[in-house]
């Protein structure tokens, strides 16, 4: 809360981050301009996980369920014949944060250990119904021939303009939550991760925050998924199995837990390092597992907390 | 029934399995006034406290608030309407600072909370009425610090200041002095001596003169059940509270 990053690494970041697709383009690199945004659409879907996990201190182990939501909601609107991205994105965004509504107005009633499991059986649920749908793929997923069409130019398979569509959604996102985390309301999601009793205690109905705060992740989380459906032309139920939850939690405690970009830089890290050790190695994986135990033991607020680390050392507890 | 209590509780029980933690309790508060609830551990004074701050739902008997059946109202609308609590075991918002935790307090009974665009720092009146009880707490000088910085004793005063600054008519204090200091204790007492102009309160507390001093009627409950209520004078001399509770030292 009190330490803040300089207005100009922000500035910095964003500048590299639409000088390197140009770049890369220029060089007849669009393969690797294609690889970031999906490590982008990862980041957002990560961000929007740490809503919940990080700054509300809600284990929700169910996630994807709304990528999953997001990206199918689009893939059968865009088979169907409605290929408007802005009515796709809307449906899938809409019909996100209804699921959200549901399953967070059913599990935020119980905590802790009852909690990550509801969330999770929810999200298992999906997946299983998702999977049985046969006139959509069924278990082998759906191809979709084209992708969201949202006029203005913007034609989407080109992978640089992809890119600039993904890079502005992501800092929509980012500035929406960092907006929302200074508001009235995220004060009190802070709080209640502090302690949720005391909020109730002092005149909030803690509930109805936390099941706001649930809805807008969800809801967050089918936008990824929306643009997710678009970079693959395919969504299977994969995307919305429980691995693919985990996977979400990961990036966000790699990346730092209830931080305003730890979700994002943990998308990247754990993307990049799946990459560059699938290229040696099978187990991958298991590499991964020493590097995340090293982050854990080393930097318990993540990859974000390291960074900030060295510009603050007021606040005590970092 | 007592007309014109603040708070009247009637025949309240609660059970957790064959353990009757609160045995048909019938209570009121006084506009104004200090009542004292005393007993020994495990009397179900904290279980009480739970019932009336709305934690923990009632077997049967009833909480009438301010004119209202508060029975079946969840913890935080009893808060709004003027029922709050502070806990016996400190329960702050750690990872704020002291300013913010009381600002949260006062933010809870002004304006929209389901405000999500403009920045809670901008708004002046929170800060300001925050730190103005931070001035009644006199931990002014600590406010920018992080709440989990405060010395036990700060701590407890904090805890106490959360509650009074949702502005209650009566406050429910749940041994406001426990495991604080004796220089804080007396900073405490002072305080709810202070408060006492402005609104009611039902103490639990174990430290005895802290009760005789601040006291205005105290009630004595043993094994869940109320065993006397008085003037600090007629408890004094209760035969049942020296032998139960108080012993010879205090009558």
């Amino acid at each position: 809360m009190n330490h803040k990053t300089p207005f100009w690494v922000w500035g910095l970041v964003l500048a590299g981050a639409i000088a390197l697709p140009l770049f890369l383009h220029a060089r007849d690199m669009d393969f690797y301009v294609s690889m970031l945004s999906r490590m982008m659409i990862y980041g957002i879907a990560a961000c929007s996980l740490n809503l919940i996990l990080g700054y509300g201190g809600l284990v929700s182990f169910g996630h994807a369920a709304f990528l999953g939501i997001g990206a199918y909601t689009v893939g059968i609107l865009i088979t169907e014949g409605v290929t408007n991205g802005w009515v796709g994105f809307a449906i899938a965004m809409g019909l996100s944060a209804l699921v959200a509504a549901i399953i967070g107005a059913i599990s935020l009633r119980t905590r802790g250990v009852y909690f990550i499991m509801i969330t999770l059986a929810f999200a298992q649920m999906i997946y299983y119904l998702v999977n049985s749908i046969k006139a959509y793929g069924g278990d082998e997923g759906l191809n979709i021939k084209q992708r969201s069409d949202f006029g203005l130019g913007l034609d989407l398979k080109n992978d640089v303009t992809f890119y600039f569509v993904v890079l502005f959604v992501l800092v929509l996102s980012l500035v929406l939550i960092s907006r929302i985390m200074a508001s009235r309301f995220g004060r009190v999601i802070l709080a209640i991760r502090d302690d949720d009793v005391r909020v109730d205690a002092i005149g909030f109905a803690s509930y109805r925050y936390k099941w706001v705060l649930f809805v807008i992740a969800g809801t967050l989380g089918g936008l990824a998924g929306a643009l997710m459906v678009n970079h693959q032309n395919y969504v299977s139920p994969n995307l919305m199995h429980w691995t693919q939850s985990g996977i979400l939690m990961v990036m966000v405690i790699l990346g730092g837990v209830g931080t305003l970009t730890g979700g994002l830089w943990g998308a990247l890290v754990l993307l990049i390092l799946e990459d560059v050790l699938a290229e040696y190695t099978l187990h991958w994986q298991f590499y991964v597992g020493w590097f995340l135990l090293a982050v854990v033991l080393l930097a318990p607020k993540g990859l974000a907390g390291l960074l900030r680390r060295k510009s603050t050392r007021k606040g005590g507890h970092a | 029934m007592n007309e014109g209590a603040l708070l009247q509780v009637n025949d309240l029980v609660k059970n957790f399995g064959a353990l009757r933690a609160t045995d048909h309790v019938t209570l009121d508060v006084q506009p104004g006034e200090i009542h004292a609830l005393i007993g020994p551990n495990g009397a179900g004074k904290t279980s009480l406290v739970a019932q009336l701050s709305g934690h923990l739902p009632s077997d049967s008997g009833q909480i009438f608030f301010d004119g209202q059946d508060v029975t079946a109202l969840p913890t935080h609308a009893r808060v709004r309407s003027g029922l709050a609590r502070s806990f016996q075991i400190t329960r702050l918002f750690k990872s704020f600072t002291v300013l913010d935790n009381v600002a949260l307090s006062v933010q809870a009974r002004s304006g929209n909370n389901f405000s999500f665009w403009r920045p809670v720092h901008s708004e002046k009146a929170l800060t300001v009425q925050a730190m103005a009880a931070l001035h009644e707490l006199g931990l002014q000088d600590r406010a920018q610090d992080p709440a989990s910085e405060l010395s036990h004793g700060e701590q407890r005063i904090l805890e106490l200041g959360l509650a009074v600054a949702t502005q209650p008519k009566l406050l429910l204090l749940d041994e406001p002095m426990a495991g604080a200091g004796p220089v804080e204790s007396e900073r405490i007492l002072q305080l709810i001596q202070k408060l006492r102009a402005d609104v009611a309160i039902l103490l639990i507390e174990h430290d005895m003169d802290a009760v005789f001093r601040l006291a205005d009627r105290i009630s004595v409950m043993v094994n869940g059940a109320l065993i006397a209520t008085g003037t600090p004078q007629a408890i004094r001399l209760n035969p049942q509270v020296v032998a139960a509770y108080l012993g010879e030292e205090h009558a």
